[in-house]
């Protein structure tokens, strides 16, 4: 593995899909507005190489249907590669451009669930939610092909995210261990039917994909669970998760938390003793009149060398931090943790919220800013 | 003994709505044809709300953000502060922040719901969980803070009662998450919104927690009744409550937090229970917690259980 600088930079998840992608899957040809994308985007991204250039010739020459959706794939795939990699990041991924989204994804590669529609996330946002009907299972483990993929595409350290085990619980409906309770369905049959529905998760689909991910090579696994915060009084079913998730996984592990309250999770959350790093958003909290970094106190009595990624792009806004702004979140969390060698620099998640231009601004803001942090700390 | 049905919370937007919505915000779509199925999707769900029998009518509330946004965005003194989890659930709200006491744009507000229904119920947060839910950065006390925006509710009910609505479920899902509040405080702010002379009538809706111990502070809160969350509150701090003969009670029986349809029979022995128990003159059954936390198809075939409450007596 490619040793890494002090404050590495790394990515969290998603990017958003650019156009071109989402129509050459389709298999159309690309509109004018698609193309246009495409050229700004080869302008920026060297992604053409000897396997996609011919697919991007024909899709300047409006022949895609020629295309299989598997080619685009590949092609964004790579694509979402050399945008991390050019807007300077230390460890990379492909913005996770093969995948629908973190919760279907490892949903449609796992038996037991239906998927029933739509529900709100935020605003005009949702995700599409499945209901537990049967006893989970794995089809087979996933993410294999997008990993070996990026670890023959890169020189740079790759992290493969992966969505938790309690996150896919509680993004579902549980109706079979709901039901196999006996009587009426109250607070103490719900909480119970939850942990066996979390942790058959943890050990029948998350175990066996890590342990497939590592025997592909992969030596840094991300476990995302932004879900890990939301009902307070779990926090040691989200630990239980993670515990049973890892057991026997040789491999560097992180976990992402996102828009929680951690002054609920931790010190509880210390007790997932595999975790090496936690991975957590902080600028969305970090608004005028307001310190968003004063949670890292929480990791200050931390003596056994455990990570922080500290989240310094708000990934809901439009707003691109300054390479000043960024670099007084580092410097804020250099501080707190008294010691560099314990911080990584993310954005606070996946930035598919945001269009591709803005993330590529705030990504190439947040090296610039990381490059003066460690600059001031030389 | 009567039993009434209703929708008490939000509704969630259909398939259609949503695609069209995600379109908006790609700029594939423009804001006249979102608004257009808006209204449409929202006559739909009026219908539906009427065949059921329910005793009143909501519209669903489809076009609003989360349950404060339209306070937010009618105000000028208020504007949306951080993603903020929406207490134990995978949705988040926009985080008011109250920068200086807030004035109401009226018209603004009559404009977000939908007129023309002669029996329509609209959802506000109460004024505790408008406060609670809000970030004061005004640079005054809480208490002042609290009751400004009270009056600002109360001008907002005022608006709205102007534009012909006639009931409001004032939602306080913070008064039964935490399970407490200071009584003279909560009662004067419930003072300012339903007192005086009282434009329409209110009730007030609890969920993600155990509102019972609110129940018998309806009539001090000035509102008809007190709806209760069944899946977080045990059925015996229900029963057990000092609740005088003939009250009226909300039942929020239908739960959002699972897609298993409830039980008929389930809910028949729940009524009997309640009845015995406390006698009450009125129970009203609705959603234990906001419906749009489910897609619409699921949502409409668990309400739909509920139309055989819808206008019994016993």
């Amino acid at each position: 593995m490619p040793t890494l600088p002090i404050l590495p930079t790394q990515e969290v998840g998603s990017l958003r899909k650019p156009y071109w992608m989402v129509e050459g899957a389709r298999g159309g040809k690309l509109s004018e507005g698609a193309l246009r994308e495409l050229e700004s985007h080869l302008q920026k991204v060297p992604f053409s190489d000897a396997s996609s250039q011919p697919f991007i010739e024909r899709w300047r020459k409006g022949s895609a249907a020629e295309v299989s959706p598997d080619v685009v794939r590949e092609v964004g795939s790579l694509f979402g590669l050399r945008f991390l990699e050019t807007a300077g990041l230390d460890l990379v991924y492909d913005g996770e451009m093969r995948r629908v989204e973190m919760y279907e994804y490892p949903i449609q590669h796992s038996s037991g669930f239906r998927f029933l529609g739509h529900v709100r996330s935020f605003d005009n946002k949702y995700y599409r939610k499945a209901a537990c009907v049967g006893e989970v299972g794995l089809k087979a483990p996933y993410h294999l092909e997008e990993f070996s993929f990026v670890k023959d595409h890169t020189q740079r350290v790759p992290k493969v995210p992966i969505t938790g085990a309690y996150t896919l619980a509680d993004w579902s409906w549980n109706e079979y261990y709901l039901r196999q309770q006996p009587g009426w369905k109250g607070p103490k049959e719900r909480r119970a039917a939850q942990r066996e529905f979390v942790v058959d998760i943890a050990r029948k689909i998350i175990r066996p994909t890590l342990k497939a991910l590592v025997e592909k090579g992969a030596k840094v696994l991300q476990i995302d669970e932004p879900a890990a915060g939301t009902h307070p009084e779990e926090t040691a079913l989200v630990v239980e998760s993670f515990n049973e998730s890892t057991v026997g996984i040789d491999a560097k592990l992180v976990m992402h938390i996102c828009f929680s309250d951690y002054n609920s999770l931790f010190p509880g959350m210390l007790e997932a003793k595999n975790c090496r790093q936690f991975l957590l958003e902080f600028a969305n909290r970090d608004v005028e009149g307001r310190d968003g970094y004063e949670d890292l106190g929480l990791f200050e009595d931390v003596n056994d060398g455990r990570e922080v990624g500290v989240g310094v792009l708000d990934i809901h806004r439009d707003i691109i931090e300054t390479p000043e702004i960024v670099k007084e979140r580092i410097l804020k969390a250099v501080h707190r943790l008294k010691d560099p060698a314990r911080v990584y620099v993310n954005p606070d998640c996946g930035l598919r919220t945001r269009s591709l231009d803005v993330s590529w601004q705030k990504l190439v803001n947040m090296v610039k800013g990381t490059e003066l942090a460690r600059e001031a700390l030389a | 003994m009567s039993t009434r049905a209703a929708v008490t919370t939000f509704l969630p937007r259909s398939e259609e709505v949503i695609a069209a919505t995600r379109e908006w915000e790609r700029g594939r779509r423009s804001r006249e044809d979102v608004d257009a199925l808006y209204a449409r999707w929202t006559q739909t769900v009026l219908q539906f709300e009427r065949e059921q029998g329910f005793a009143w009518c909501t519209g669903g509330h489809l076009a609003w953000q989360d349950l404060l946004r339209p306070l937010v965005e009618s105000s000028d003194g208020i504007v949306p502060g951080a993603l903020t989890r929406w207490f134990e659930t995978n949705s988040f709200y926009r985080r008011p922040v109250v920068e200086k006491l807030p004035s109401l744009d009226a018209g603004k507000i009559s404009r977000m719901v939908p007129s023309a229904d002669p029996d329509l119920t609209v959802i506000l947060p109460g004024p505790w969980t408008f406060t609670g839910l809000s970030e004061n950065r005004t640079g005054q006390g809480e208490s002042a803070v609290a009751r400004s925006l009270a009056r600002y509710l109360r001008e907002a009910v005022d608006a709205l009662s102007r534009a012909g609505v006639k009931r409001f479920l004032l939602h306080e899902p913070l008064l039964a998450y935490t399970g407490e509040a200071p009584e003279d405080e909560l009662r004067e702010l419930y003072r300012v919104v339903t007192g005086g002379r009282p434009p329409s009538e209110f009730l007030l809706w609890t969920y993600f927690g155990n509102g019972t111990w609110l129940l018998p502070e309806a009539p001090k809160l000035g509102v008809s009744l007190v709806g209760v969350d069944l899946s977080e509150t045990p059925l015996q701090d229900l029963t057990g409550s000092a609740l005088p003969p003939g009250s009226s009670i909300g039942l929020g029986c239908i739960d959002p937090r699972t897609s298993l349809t409830e039980d008929p029979k389930d809910l028949d022995r729940l009524v009997k229970d309640v009845e015995a128990a406390l006698h009450p003159g009125t129970l009203l059954l609705g959603p234990a917690a906001p419906m749009d936390l489910l897609p619409w198809d699921t949502a409409r075939e668990k309400l739909a259980v509920l139309r055989p409450f819808a206008g019994g007596t016993s």
